[in-house]
Formats: C-alpha cells, structure tokens, sequence
C-alpha cells in the first residue's frame, strides 16, 4: 500500500475525530436540557382550568369558621360554564379534633353556591377543597367580621413556595397564616417571617395530607409593623392564604383604640412564585386612602425595583408616562413605598406596574388602608399580577344597599381599546350595559355595577381585546375588597 | 488360538502373517477375522495356508470383530488377539503362553517395539489413573536396552498383541461392543482386574508394530478415548467409588474444558464435555454391563485402586510435572502430560497462557463480590424467576406486560427458561453467569477474531486489549445487560464478518488466507452468523441492524483501501445472518416489525439518554464510571499503530477495523445528539462494535509491530510504537483498578431490597406498579411517553427479567400514558382514580438505577413532572429512598375485585369523566389465589366480577363450574355478572395456534443450528482436506528431499535451501499456502497465491527431523513411488516421528483440528521443539509478503 493511502487513512481518521470534538464541543450547552413533562404552565395567579379537564380543583387557604359566628367565613362557587357540573366542597378544619365534611353541589350554568363552612365543619378555621368533575368553575373565599369581609379567589395551584410580603403584628394587629394540604400525604413547611428589625423561623412545620393548619403569626413576631413570610415545604405542596385582623374587635369608629385609624379584614392568597414583573389594576392616592406596595425580596441578591404608575386617564405612548420610582430591596428584607409619602405623585388613580431592573424576583403586594370620615377603616391586601389576560372573571360580585361594586380594568397596552363587562346568568353571558367600555392605552376604566340594582350574587366577566387586568372593588360601610379577577388564559405580559 | 482382526491390511500383512508362520508354539492355530473391503482370504492362503479365514462384513469395528472368537472358536485355552500390523517375535506367543502359566496370568501382552526399528520402545503396558487416563510406562521411542525387561503386573495392555485365558475372555462377556476402538483395551483389561485375573506384561516376549490404524480409520480419537474412558469408569466401578469418583471426573473435565476454551481449543474442550450427554444416553447399556460385571467381581474397587495412579495424571503433572513416589508410574504419567507442558514452554505460548490466566484472574478479582453475593437487580439486570415460570411464559397466550397482551412472547423467556433448566433450577447462579460470562466471551472472541493474524501476539493483544476497554465494566455498572451481551458477541461478529470477506488475511481474496480456516458458503456463514445473531437479539432487539451496520462499515472501510466488492459478501452475509435471526425469532419478530409496532420494542426508547455522554467520553468508552482521561485515549493511541506501521493487509483491515469503530462511535454520537428523532439503544450497546475494531486494530498493530516495524529505518515509528505499548498499559490501569472492588461498581444493594415492601402488598388484592422516570433507570423495559421518559407496569412487585423486552404496547396499556398526559396538561388532579381501574396501586419514579445510600449518579425526571404526582389529590407520597419517588395510589382498586355499585355504575361507561367522578375504593379483593398471573381462584359472592386485563373470550370466569357471562368494563376490562357465589376460577385460555407456532420456532432453531453445525463441520472438513492436501504435498517433496538425502544429499537437505539454512520448522498445523504443481491441493486456491517456503519439517535438521529426513530418504532410496496414494498408504513405511503421533494420545489431546480433518495426522516433528527456533510470523509473512503488498496496489 502506499504512503499516499495511508496518509488519506491517518489524515481521515483525524479529521473525524477532531472535528466530532470539536464539534460536539461547540454543541456542548453545559449538560442536557431536562425535558419537561407536560404541557401545563405554572400558573402563579388563580386561573380557570382549561376548557377539556376532565377534573378541577380549587382551593381556597382558609377563612375563620368559628361556631359562635363572631366571625365567619364562606365559599362561592360559581360555574361560569355552559353545561351543568357536579362538585364536592371538602371542608377542612384548623382544629385536628373536628373531621372535615363534604358537600356535593351541582351547578347549573351560571348558577353560584355560597357555603357557609362554619356549618361543615366549626372551627377557628376552615379551608376548603372544591373538587369539579369537570371544568369552567370559580371560587372565592370571604371572610367576615363585624369590621369588615374581604372576598378573594381561591386558587387552582398549590405550591411548594409562598410568599406574602406584607403583614402586621402591631398592637391589637392579629396575623394569621392559614396553611392548607389538600393532598393526602404530610407537607413539612420552614417558614421564615422578616421583619423590620430581622427575622425568624419556625423550621419543620408539619401539615398533616388533608388538612388546614394556621400559624398565629403576631404570636411568634411580636410589635412588628411590616412581617413578610416566606414558606418553603421541604416535602409535599400547599395553599397558603393569610388572615389579616387589623385593630380590636368589635371596632369603635373613632375610638382612641384605633390610634393609627386603621382597622379591616383582608384574607388574600400568598404568591406562589417570585417575578421580576407585576402589575396592579389601580393604585390610589387621596384623602382617607392610603396605598403602600410592599416589595419582598426574599433572596439572596438585592433586588432593584421600578415601580411605574399610569394616570387613570392614560398616557400618550409617544409622550411617556412620568418617571418610574425606585426601590432597592435589601436580601431578605421587604421595603413599602407609599404613595402618600411620594410628593411627587399628584393624588388620583393609577395603574401600576412593578418591574425587577436587575432581574431580581421578587413577590409585592398593595395594601390599602381605608380611612373614611364617618365610617370604619377598611384594609385590603391584594397580591400583584404576574400575568395578563385577556379574559377575566370576577364570580362573587354583588349589588345591594350596603355594598356596591366596581370593575377596573387597567390597559397595559400601548393603544386604546374597549373592553366588555357581562354578567354571568344561567343563560350564559348577559349584556348589561357595558360592552364597549373604553379604556385608554396605559389607562383604567371604571365600570360601576350599581347601576344594575340590587343582585345578590353577581358574578362578572370581563373581556379585552388585548391583555388586561381586572379587578373588583366591593364598597360599602362595613365592606372594603379588593380582588384581581380570576384568569381565564393568563399570559406573560 | 491366535486371532488376527484384519481390515484392509497394508502391504506389510504379509509379513506379519509371516511371523505367526515362524511361531515356535506348537499347537498354534490361526484365525483371521476380515472386516475390511477387500477380502483377504487370498493373501492369508498365501502365506498361512492352515489359517482359517472368517468374513466380517460390515466394519464391525475391532470389539465386535474380535468377540467373534465367543461363537467361532471353542476348546481353545487362550486367545492371542492380534493386529494385522503387528509381528510378533517368532519365541512372543509361547514366551506369553509360559508366562501366563507361571504367573497365572489372565491377560498378558508382550512388549511393542517399532515396526521399522525394534531397537525403540512403543509400549510395556500402562497404568491409569482413577479416570481411565492411560500413563505408559515407557516414553515413546525410547530406545531398548533392556531397561524394561522384567515380567509385571500392569494395568493395561495394548489390543495389538495380546494373550488372553479364552475362560476368562468369556467370563467377562469379552470386549464391550460399544467401545469399537480407542479404549477397549482399558475397558477389557480394568474388567480383568475386577474378575480377579492378573494383566501382566512379558518383555521378553516382543513384537514389532506399524500402528497403521490411524492411517487407515480417520478417527476422532480424543472425542472417543473422552466418552469410553468414562464408559468404563461408570462400569466397572462399584457405587460407592463411583459416587465419588464421578463428581471428581466431572469437575476435572469442566476445568479442562475451560481451559482449552480459554486456550482456543474448542474442539478439545467440546470433546471433553461431549463425553458426558454421550453417556447418559446410554446408562441402559452401562447398567447392563455392571450387571455383567457383578456377576464375575472379586476384587473390590479400593484393590483396584491401588493399581492405579493416584490423582488425576495430567492435573498433577500439568501444576507439578511430576507426581507420586513410584518412579514407573511419574515417568508415566508426566508422559502422559508432556504434551500440555510442552506447550507452555515456548514464548509465545507462554505469553498466551499468561494473558489468559491474568485475564482469568482479572475475572475472578472484578467479579468476586458478584461470584459470592449475586448480582443485584440494577438496570437490566433484573431477577429471573423459575424456569418452569419462564417457560410457561413463553408457551402462553397472554402475557402481563402493560395491562396485558395477547403478543407472543419473547424468545428470550424460553431461551432463559432452558437455560434454568442446564443449570438444574438455579436462577440465580445462571443469572451470574449470564453477567460474568460475557466478559469472558468477548475476551475469547476477540482472541479468536485475531486468529487469523497468524502471531499469538496479535491474538493475546486483541483480547488484552478488549479486556482493558472499560464498555462492559461501565455497562456492568449502569446494569446494561444489553451493553455486555453485545460487547461479549461483537467480536464474534466481527470476525464472522471479516472471514465473510474472504480478503487476507481473512480469507483467499486478495493475498493468502491464513492457515486453518474453515471454508464455508456464504449461505453457511450467514445461517451461523444468524444464529449467533439471532441469539444476541433474542436479549437485544436490535441487534440484527447492527450487524449489517458492521458490514457497511466494514465496505465503507474497503472503499479507502481496496476490496469493496469483496466486502460486499459481508453485507450479503449479514443480511441473511439478519433475516435468519428474524426468522428464528417468529413470531415475536413479526410483532417487533409490525407496521404499527413502537419503536421501542426494539430496545430503544426515544430520547433515552440524549446528551448525557459527550463524544469524547464515547471515545474513552466512559458511559460509566470507569475510563476517564488521559488514561481512557489508551486505546485510540494503540489502535493507532497499524495505521502508522501497517503494510499490506495490516493496513487494509486496519483501515477497515478503524472505519467500523468510527461509525460506531458516530452512531453512538447521533443518538446522544438526538439526531435521529428516533431513539437508540443504550450507548454500550452501540459501541460494542467500535470496541472490536479497535481490539482488531490493536491486534494488527501487534502484527505490524512484529512484521512491518523493521522495515523500516529507526525513527518516530519505534517511538511510537514504544508510545502504544506504553498506552496500551496505562490503558489497562483503570479496568485493574475497576476490578479492586470486586461488583465492577455495582452497587450491593438493589431496588428489591429498598422496594421490598412491594412483595407483601399482595396479599391485600393483586395490584400493579406503574413505573416513570428516564428509560434507563427503569427497572424493566418501558414505553415512550415524553421526551426522555418512558414508563411500564409491573404486576404484583417488582418486575422480573420478562420486563426486559416489552415489545409494542396493547391498545389498553396506551390508556396509561394517556391518563398521564391528561394529568400532565393539569387536566386532572384525580390521576390515581383514572389509574385505579388498571389495578395501579403504586407510581414509582426511579431517580436512580440503585439505592442513594451509594451515591450513584441520578437520573433525573422533570419537576413538572414530580410536580404533576404531587399535585394529585389522590397519591400519597411515601419516603422510602431518595432514589425513589414512590407514591401509593389511594384511589386504587384491586387488579381482581368485587365492584361496589358505584363502580359497577361507572364500570358500564368508558372515558375518564366516569372513572374521574367515582370513588372505586369500596371495590373488594376476590380471586385472591393467583397461580401466576393467568389463573386465580377463591370464592366470590353475587355480583360484578371485575379484571383489571383487556376484554378477551380467552378470560373465563367459572363459578361452581359455569361458565359466567362476561362483558366489557370501562370500556376495555373484563367484568362478569355472577347471579350466584361460589367457588370460581378466573383463567386465561390459550389458543391451539400458539403451541403450535412455539413448536415451529423451536424446529426452526433446531434446523438453523445443526445447518450451522453441520457447515462448521463441512468448513473444517473443507479446510481439513485443504490441509491434508498440502500435507500429501509436503510429503511429496518430503519424500523427494528424502530421497535426495538418501543419496546422500544428507537429512534435511531439501530443494528448499533457504529453509534448511534457517533451520526453522513449520509448526504443527500451521498449513502454508498450497504449492503450484502437479500436486496441487484439492482446494483451488488462488492464482496469485504466493509459493511459500516448504515444508522443511520431516527433512529439517533437529534429532527428530534428522530421523525423520533418514527415514524419507530411506524411503526414497528404496524405490518408493511416486503419488500420494502409494505414500499415504506408507510405501517406505512411516517415519517414527509418523507413527509416534498416530498412536498416542499426545496428538489428540494437542487440540489441532482433529482427527477427522485429515486422514493422516501430521508428524511429530510440526511440533516445535521448546528450544528450536520457530516459524515466526514475520518470517512467514516476509514469504508471503507478495500477497499482501499486492492487496495494497
């Protein structure tokens, strides 16, 4: 053989190795991808199940049940579908002594359900499980004290994190975190509670497979004015709500017991998962309103963060909106801004969106205090939005003498659209008067349901043309709730 | 009375008829007892006019022949049994006679001297030892100075003369017809001794013998010597000595046979063992004969005993040379095994016999944790049941992988469930075996890949160097059956492939093939390329495009270096080893290849393993945790040298060996890249091949090194090589230091001890186990379900090795990954309730293929996944092991169940939303009492019998014996409606049809195999008539050199100077390229064939050949005539070195082809001397150079 074909062998027996080197080195992306399983996002906010689910379920993180009606706490469960679908609420009860009960429902088109679960099962607490063989069901849970109720969804995702950046232990301040396993093995929870003058852990907190445990916060971190928790099951998932009493029960309207003038309920879900972007319906800044947003940064990096505030009337995009305001959130610390305290900020409505700008997730909330000459203070707390759609329900609205309703929806977009507000009935979607409502690009619109008269379950659909956020205001003497509707497709905005 | 057993005596009859003329007993009479063709009646009248002549037609054999005398003869007082080549001393038969007198002998012999040469020794008798292994007296040749001359008692005596008391022939019913030849001398003379009659030898009695048998009956001698000698043994002792000297023989041959197996000495080690069966089936005939015996017995077995050598003969003067104090019986017995000594004491054999002990010793160090605590079930390496489980298995018509299916069942579980039955039952001994072995076997085949290299070298690199690649340690440690049973076959293949080109070496085509290859058709060579394959697919699906991927690698390899078309034929051979393989795997092929069939019933699993190995841990074989770098490039560099040294052929197939381990690597590559879309076998599985041809290319590198390298002038080459050597060593570090563990890293646990709970869980209702995660860390053969997941269900537990080959899903068992994607999508959270009418009661997901207490690399699932089991509202997690993420289904309903109304109500609707909305709980266990998994019995009330298996007419529920009607359940189960309770039985009927293929399939086998084995035997022959061919060649020119010498050109002075000045003679059986001539070989061999060297052998200088070269020339000088019948028939009469090997033992036992393959065994003087210089490779190579250059041009 000669010197030529071996030179052609060694030559083509180099280039091949070298160049699969070479070229699986440049193919090399730091080790194989772990393919997902699957087609189900996270979804990090209450949203519908989809349209083909064969079951569904809701969970809602617990609402006082007491037996002796000083409080009380209920369900709604609303089928916003076009068939007629059978469920079964499970209540379950913060005091292991007393079993939980089950309650079949069957809801026809339209049809709501509200339960009272102090009648399945009395206990200090009650969460609840609404099981649905079949899909297109909302719920929502209310809590109600004589100083207020608060009506929030539940939710659809349990998780292995949740977040709740505000909360106060102040005097006479009662923090509750409801904590609900709806799964039939045990979830092992550390939870971590900073505070303004640092932080505490309650490590190893077992939730028994279905059950609801409460973690009496204001027990543990005592006189703190900002508490934000941050719980991570080691094992097992769950639904973390949080119960916020504020001032002594009953309230005395001016009474020198309530020496910051605030007082209320609020009972809304944690967050399941950090982000890097937010968004609310509406911020306020006026007299007798006071808006804080509470940032969490529960990592280890500092997280800058943007907060961007929309007037109510829009903005020209080829103009801008006003200069965005900046928080730098320590590692595992909380930071509030208050629109009171921004002199820059003339009062008004706003939009709202809170951006990381250094790509630090975060979780926020807003919390609003109420504090109406003449009437009792109201609180609310309402998580931020992570994700946008163009399609929302608001199941347990209402109209009656006492309460009256809003729907806001903010137009994060960058052009102007109209929007349409139905309710829902057992014939479907009725038109009730609000099918184009304008909303400017980076705007708010107000839709004002009293206007329709007294119902006592009013439930609520919005729809967009581009994604949108939608939230419900219920007002009245004794009520002041705020809630973001419940998704229907949610995306990233 | 003397009886002479003639068959178609040579010339030399006359003569010895003579010499019974010239007796001086006086009343001698003279039978002669014709067995052969041609009658000899003629030439016995001619010389013996008062001889009586009796006719034997139909070759008897000498037995039979021989107790002819029984019928024939009475009134005489002896029997002298005579050859018809011997010739007796005209005072040997009344000397015997007297003696027998005095001694009151019942057998006696006389002393065997050489025909031609009365002044040298044949035989004085022999012992033997407990095994019926002959030890002579006498080393052959010997010369006779008297030194043996004293009358003795001996254990045997030869049949060629010897005198027997007629009353005792008759007492012990004479030769046992059976043992026609090669051992009714042992037999007759043992069972003398049991009766009680002194065997004795009278050396002052002598006769001359030809030993012209073995040029006259072309006898398999070793193969039959192996089956009377225990023949005997089983007959002639009493029980207790048999019940221990039997397991004692049987250990001593299983040794044996391994060590010719390691030593490439098949036929030896297939004789030794084929003695055995043989005498099984005829322990009628032997209990028979005992009872014979035991008429007659006097002398109990420990006098017998004492008689014999102590110990086994060649054992002990294998380990020590020498044995016991008798000085008779060690000379014997160390003649006895001269020949498996001498063959160590060369170089060469000496570095073979090393390799192979270390490579033994590497065994036994790596797998000694396995050897002594059993192989854990990790991987594919799950447990066997029994046997009678397996074959069941493998009859029925059903079978329980996924939900169940009515596919026929893989040939694996029969070929396993026979297996169990060789090994008497125990699992999991040949579960060890199955694990340990291959490593052995791909060693083995490799060594034999490089057969054809000529060089034990090249041989001993090949299977050090496959040895040292860390594939099949690395697939032992990730549990890859698959891996190690491709990487023991792969060189097998290889070599089947390569010889299926016929290029040189490897074959005529293109050079001179190498001696001693069997020529076979290339029908042949695919029907026994097919078998092979098709017993490696039977464990590896895919084995079959593999294969013919070899073959295409194998022309890719020809188109740089020439020979394309020629490696065409192996593309031909395997593609019909490929459709033989799918043949004898019908009818579970025809459900692999059906149109609609998965993908991964071919052992793959798509997305398995994608992008976990990088090409350059490939490279390094590092699929595991063994062959890291630098050490892990060894084989590359070593590889390496043919390439940079080779010439001729070495660099051709070296060419070759490198394009198939390249294209295995890229195959190996894509499928880690996913470039397929489809996935792939395990990594180990689809390098196998490149291991080969880098062992194949390591052992032409040895080649080279030897013929090549000095050719060229000192430089970088000698360096390089140097640089191989050296890698080839540090390559073999990291294997050593694998095998200090003694599990090849297996870990000691395995999932069924952490798992174990599955066992007793049973008890509360027959369940099933749905199993998730990467393919690899499944404990059996799963399904695809999404990129990189599979799954499968086991029944009952843990799954056992008939999970191993899962074929293609039934329809039912997709309802299991549709359930899970509905529950994956977040469509559901009530998973458990949509498995519970599948009987699912446990979600297991492998994170890793062993427990975490040993920290084994993971296999990881997606969290969307875990997330998707946790977000269940109906699967309760339970902590058994980080490995494992196990989850008990609280939905579940037993596989077999009464069902409560609600179910009964859902059970009548299919879809999920029915299964979804009910609560199945309340459904109770009935049919409890499982035998396996297609019969159940127990007492069943009134109501609906539910089972969890596909509607099918072949489930049949009978209570109290009627038969209950059945229907569909949710749509795809079995539920009956029982008005009546009783005692019910639920079965599974198979259908006529499918026994019926079973058998069809075996028969298939069973053609396949002895077609196979009759064209090995058929290439041998072919090769052996080629062989004897150019042995009668050599003869010629022998007897032409001998003739010259005769006329005094001197010994060894040959018309080859060139090989008489060398002074080297060709190796026993080492065949040289056929000579051009008038004597051209019976095989047409090539025009281009090269004129090599001749054989300077018989004429060569050296003591025996300078005999051998005077008895040649001796021959020539008296006129011998020409051809090679006249010689073959021994005109000249043979040399002593000739008859030497004809007679003994020695060249049986030396392993060469056999004795079949040539008519006349090769000289003694083939052999090489410890001490002479030997036909080196490069010597042989540099004589047919030409060949092999020529391929190159």
């Amino acid at each position: 053989m000669s010197g030529r074909v071996r030179g052609v062998v060694l030559g083509l027996v180099a280039v091949l190795l070298v160049g699969g080197l070479l070229l699986d080195a440049r193919g090399d992306d730091g080790g194989a991808e772990t393919p997902e399983f699957g087609d189900a996002a996270t979804v990090p906010l209450p949203a519908l199940a989809a349209a083909d689910a064969v079951t569904s379920s809701w969970y809602c993180p617990g609402v006082p049940a007491p037996a002796d009606g000083s409080e009380s706490g209920t369900v709604t469960v609303v089928n916003t579908g076009a068939t007629t679908v059978e469920a079964t609420l499970t209540a379950l009860p913060s005091d292991p002594a007393v079993e939980a009960a089950q309650a079949p429902l069957s809801l026809a088109p339209g049809a709501s359900v509200r339960v009272r679960l102090a009648e399945l099962t009395p206990a200090p607490y009650a969460g609840a499980v609404v099981e649905v063989f079949g899909t297109g069901v909302a719920v929502e849970q209310t809590t109600i004290r004589v100083n207020g109720s608060d009506t929030t969804p539940c939710t659809g995702e349990a998780s292995g994190r949740w977040y709740l950046a505000s909360g106060s232990t102040t005097l006479d301040d009662q923090l509750v975190y409801t904590l609900l396993n709806p799964f039939p093995d045990d979830a092992v929870v550390d939870v971590v509670l900073s505070t303004e003058q640092g932080s505490d852990r309650i490590d190893a907190f077992v939730v028994p497979g279905r059950s609801l445990r409460v973690i009496q916060v204001d027990e543990v971190v005592r006189r703190r004015a900002q508490v934000a928790g941050a719980l991570v099951a080691r094992t097992g998932r769950i639904v973390v709500g949080r119960i916020q009493k504020l001032n002594p029960d009953p309230p005395v309207p001016d009474s020198p017991e309530a020496p910051d003038g605030r007082g209320g309920v609020s009972s809304p879900l944690g967050a399941p998962a950090l982000d890097t972007a937010f968004a609310f319906a509406s911020v306020e800044k006026g007299d007798g309103v006071t808006t804080r947003l509470v940032v969490a940064n529960p990592g280890e990096r500092e997280a800058v963060v943007l907060v961007e505030l929309w007037p109510e009337a829009g903005v020209d995009p080829t103009v801008g909106g006003p200069e965005p305001l900046e928080l730098t959130v320590p590692p595992r610390a909380s930071v509030a801004l208050s629109l009171a305290e921004e002199e820059l900020v003339p009062p008004g409505r706003y939009s709202a969106s809170v951006r990381s700008s250094n790509g630090v997730p975060f979780a926020v909330e807003r919390v609003v205090d109420l504090a109406p000459p003449g009437g009792l203070p109201a609180h609310s707390v309402t998580p931020g939005v992570p994700r946008l759609d163009t399609r929302w329900v608001l199941p347990a609205g209402m109209v009656t003498a006492a309460v009256g309703e809003q729907v806001l929806v903010a137009n994060p977009s960058t052009e102007d659209v109209e929007v349409a507000v139905r309710a829902l009935t057992p014939g479907g979607e009725d038109d009730i008067g609000f099918e184009a409502v304008p909303v400017a690009a980076l705007g708010v619109a107000v839709v004002d349901l009293a206007s329709l008269g007294p119902r006592d379950a009013l439930a609520v659909t919005v729809t967009a043309p581009v994604p949108v956020v939608a939230e419900r205001v219920l007002t009245g003497p004794a009520v002041h709730s705020r809630a973001t509707g419940i998704a229907v497709a949610p995306v990233r905005p | 009375m003397a009886v002479v057993v003639a068959h178609d005596p040579g010339v030399w009859f006359e003569e010895a008829l003579a010499a019974l003329r010239h007796q001086d007993y006086p009343n001698l009479a003279v039978l002669v007892l014709d067995t052969g063709q041609e009658d000899v009646a003629a030439r016995v009248q001619g010389v013996l006019p008062d001889a009586v002549v009796r006719r034997l037609p139909g070759d008897p054999g000498y037995a039979t022949a021989a107790n002819a005398v029984l019928d024939l003869v009475h009134g005489a007082a002896f029997f002298c049994f005579l050859h018809d080549d011997v010739a007796p001393d005209s005072t040997c038969i009344r000397l015997l006679v007297e003696e027998a007198y005095r001694s009151n002998a019942g057998v006696i012999g006389p002393k065997l001297v050489a025909w031609d040469d009365p002044r040298r020794l044949l035989e004085v008798g022999h012992a033997v030892d407990k095994g019926g292994v002959l030890a002579p007296y006498v080393e052959r040749g010997e010369l006779d100075q008297e030194q043996h001359d004293a009358v003795r008692d001996v254990f045997v005596l030869p049949t060629a003369c010897l005198l027997v008391r007629a009353d005792l022939f008759r007492a012990i019913g004479g030769f046992d017809p059976v043992i026609a030849f090669h051992g009714e001398d042992v037999d007759l003379c043992w069972r003398s001794h049991v009766a009680g009659a002194r065997v004795m030898v009278n050396p002052a009695a002598r006769a001359r013998h030809r030993e012209a048998a073995t040029e006259r009956r072309p006898d398999d001698r070793r193969r039959l010597r192996a089956r009377h000698r225990l023949r005997t043994v089983l007959t002639c002792y009493g029980p207790l000595h048999l019940v221990r000297v039997v397991p004692q023989l049987l250990v001593l041959a299983v040794a044996e046979a391994l060590y010719a197996l390691v030593v490439g000495r098949t036929r030896q080690a297939r004789d030794v063992v084929a003695a055995w069966p043989w005498n099984l089936r005829r322990l009628g005939q032997v209990r028979r004969n005992r009872r014979r015996l035991n008429q007659v017995r006097l002398v109990p077995d420990n006098e017998i005993r004492r008689l014999q050598v102590h110990g086994s003969a060649r054992l002990t003067a294998f380990v020590r040379g020498q044995i016991g104090h008798d000085a008779d019986r060690r000379s014997a017995a160390a003649a006895a095994s001269r020949q498996l000594v001498g063959s160590l004491r060369h170089a060469s054999r000496q570095s073979e016999f090393l390799a192979a002990v270390g490579l033994v010793a590497l065994l036994v160090l790596g797998s000694r944790g396995l050897l002594r605590d059993g192989v854990p079930a990790v991987g594919e390496l799950a447990r066997f049941p029994s046997s009678g489980t397996l074959l069941r298995d493998y009859l029925s018509g059903w079978h329980p992988l996924g939900l169940g299916t009515t596919a026929p069942a893989p040939t694996a579980t029969g070929l396993l469930g026979l297996a169990g039955l060789v090994t008497f039952g125990a699992m999991d001994l040949l579960r060890t075996l199955l694990v340990v072995l291959p490593l052995a076997a791909g060693w083995f085949g490799a060594y034999r890949m490089a057969v054809p290299l000529i060089t034990v070298r090249a041989r001993v690199t090949a299977a050090v160097l496959y040895a040292a690649i860390p594939l099949p340690y690395n697939a032992l440690a990730r549990g890859q059956w698959g891996g190690l049973l491709l990487y023991a076959a792969a060189p097998w293949v290889l070599a089947r492939l390569a010889r299926a080109t016929a290029l040189a070496p490897f074959g005529p085509r293109r050079g001179t093939a190498a001696p001693r290859l069997p020529v076979r058709s290339l029908p042949a060579q695919a029907v026994a390329l097919g078998l092979l394959t098709a017993v490696v697919t039977a464990f590896v699906p895919l084995a079959p495009l593999l294969v013919l991927a070899m073959a295409v690698l194998l022309v890719v390899g020809s188109l740089l270096v020439g020979g394309a078309l020629d490696a065409l034929r192996a593309v031909a051979v395997a593609a019909g080893a490929a459709v033989v393989a799918v043949v004898l795997h019908l009818p579970w092929a025809a459900d692999l290849l059906r149109p609609d069939g998965a993908w991964s019933a071919l052992g793959a699993v798509e997305g398995a393993g994608e992008g976990e190995l990088s090409l350059a841990a490939l490279l390094r074989f590092q699929t595991g945790p063994t062959g890291a770098a630098p050490m892990g490039w060894a084989f590359l560099v070593v590889a390496a040298l043919p390439l940079v040294l080779g010439r001729g052929w070495r660099l051709t197939w070296a060419t070759r060996a490198w394009a198939v381990a390249l294209g295995s690597f890229a195959l190996a590559w894509a499928g880690q890249e996913g470039w397929f879309g489809r996935g792939l076998p395990a990594a180990e599985v689809l390098l196998a091949p490149a291991a080969a041809g880098l062992a194949l290319a390591g052992a032409l590198g040895m080649a080279a090194f030897e013929a090549d390298l000095r050719g060229f002038r000192f430089g970088w080459r000698q360096v390089a090589s140097f640089a191989a050597l050296a890698a080839a060593v540090l390559g073999l570090t990291p294997v050593v230091g694998a095998a200090f563990d003694g599990r090849w890293d297996l870990p000691s646990t395995d999932t069924a001890r952490t798992l174990r709970f599955l066992e007793d869980e049973a008890d509360d209702g027959s369940f099933r186990v749905l199993w998730l995660g990467a393919p690899a860390a499944l404990p059996m053969d799963g399904w695809w379900l999404r990129e990189g997941l599979a799954y499968a269900l086991s029944q009952d537990g843990l799954p056992d090795v008939r999970g191993q080959w899962a074929g293609t899903p039934s329809d039912p068992t997709l309802m299991v990954p549709a359930a899970l994607n509905v529950a994956g999508d977040d469509r559901t959270d009530r998973l458990g309730r949509l498995l519970a009418p599948l009987g699912v009661k446990y979600v297991i997901v492998p994170l890793s293929d062993a427990p975490s207490v040993h920290g084994r690399p993971t296999h990881p699932v997606p969290d969307s996944l875990t997330t998707m089991l946790a977000t269940q509202l109906d699967l309760e997690r339970i902590d058994i092991d980080a490995a494992y993420v196990v989850y008990r289904n609280a939905a579940w309903m037993p596989l077999r169940a009464l069902l409560d109304p609600a179910a009964v109500e859902a059970s009548r609707r299919a879809g999920w939303d029915a299964v979804a909305a009910t609560d199945l709980t309340g459904s109770t266990p009935v049919l409890t009492d499982a035998d396996g998994v297609r019969t159940a019995k127990g007492d069943v009330p009134a109501g609906e019998i539910y089972a969890a298996v596909p509607a099918s007419g072949r489930w049949r529920l009978t209570v109290d014996g009627e038969v209950q009607p059945s229907r569909t359940a949710f749509g795809w189960a079995s539920a009956w409606t029982v008005d009546q309770g009783g005692e019910a039985t639920l079965e599974h009927r198979t259908p006529v049809v499918r026994p019926v293929l079973v058998a069809v399939q075996v028969l298939l086998w069973l053609v396949a195999a002895q077609f196979a084995l009759r064209a090995v035997a058929l290439g041998y022959e072919a090769g052996a008539s080629d062989r004897a061919a150019r042995r009668r060649v050599r003869r010629v020119r022998v007897q032409g050199a001998g003739a010259g010498a005769g006329a005094g050109a001197g010994p060894g002075a040959g018309d080859e100077p060139r090989a008489a000045r060398r002074g080297w003679r060709r190796r026993k059986g080492a065949s040289v390229a056929p000579e051009t001539g008038p004597a051209a070989p019976s095989v047409p061999q090539p025009a281009s064939s090269p004129v090599l060297p001749p054989a300077a052998a018989p004429g060569g200088p050296g003591p025996e050949g300078d005999a051998a070269g005077a008895e040649a020339g001796a021959a020539g000088a008296a006129g011998a005539p020409e051809g090679m019948d006249d010689l073959d028939d021994g005109l000249g009469g043979p040399t002593f070195a000739e008859a030497w090997a004809a007679s003994t033992d020695e060249a049986e036992d030396e392993g060469e082809p056999g004795w079949r393959e040539g008519l006349a065994p090769a000289p003694p003087t083939w052999e090489p001397e410890p001490d002479e210089p030997v036909l080196r490779w490069a010597e042989w190579a540099d004589s047919g150079e030409a060949g092999g250059r020529e391929e190159g041009r």
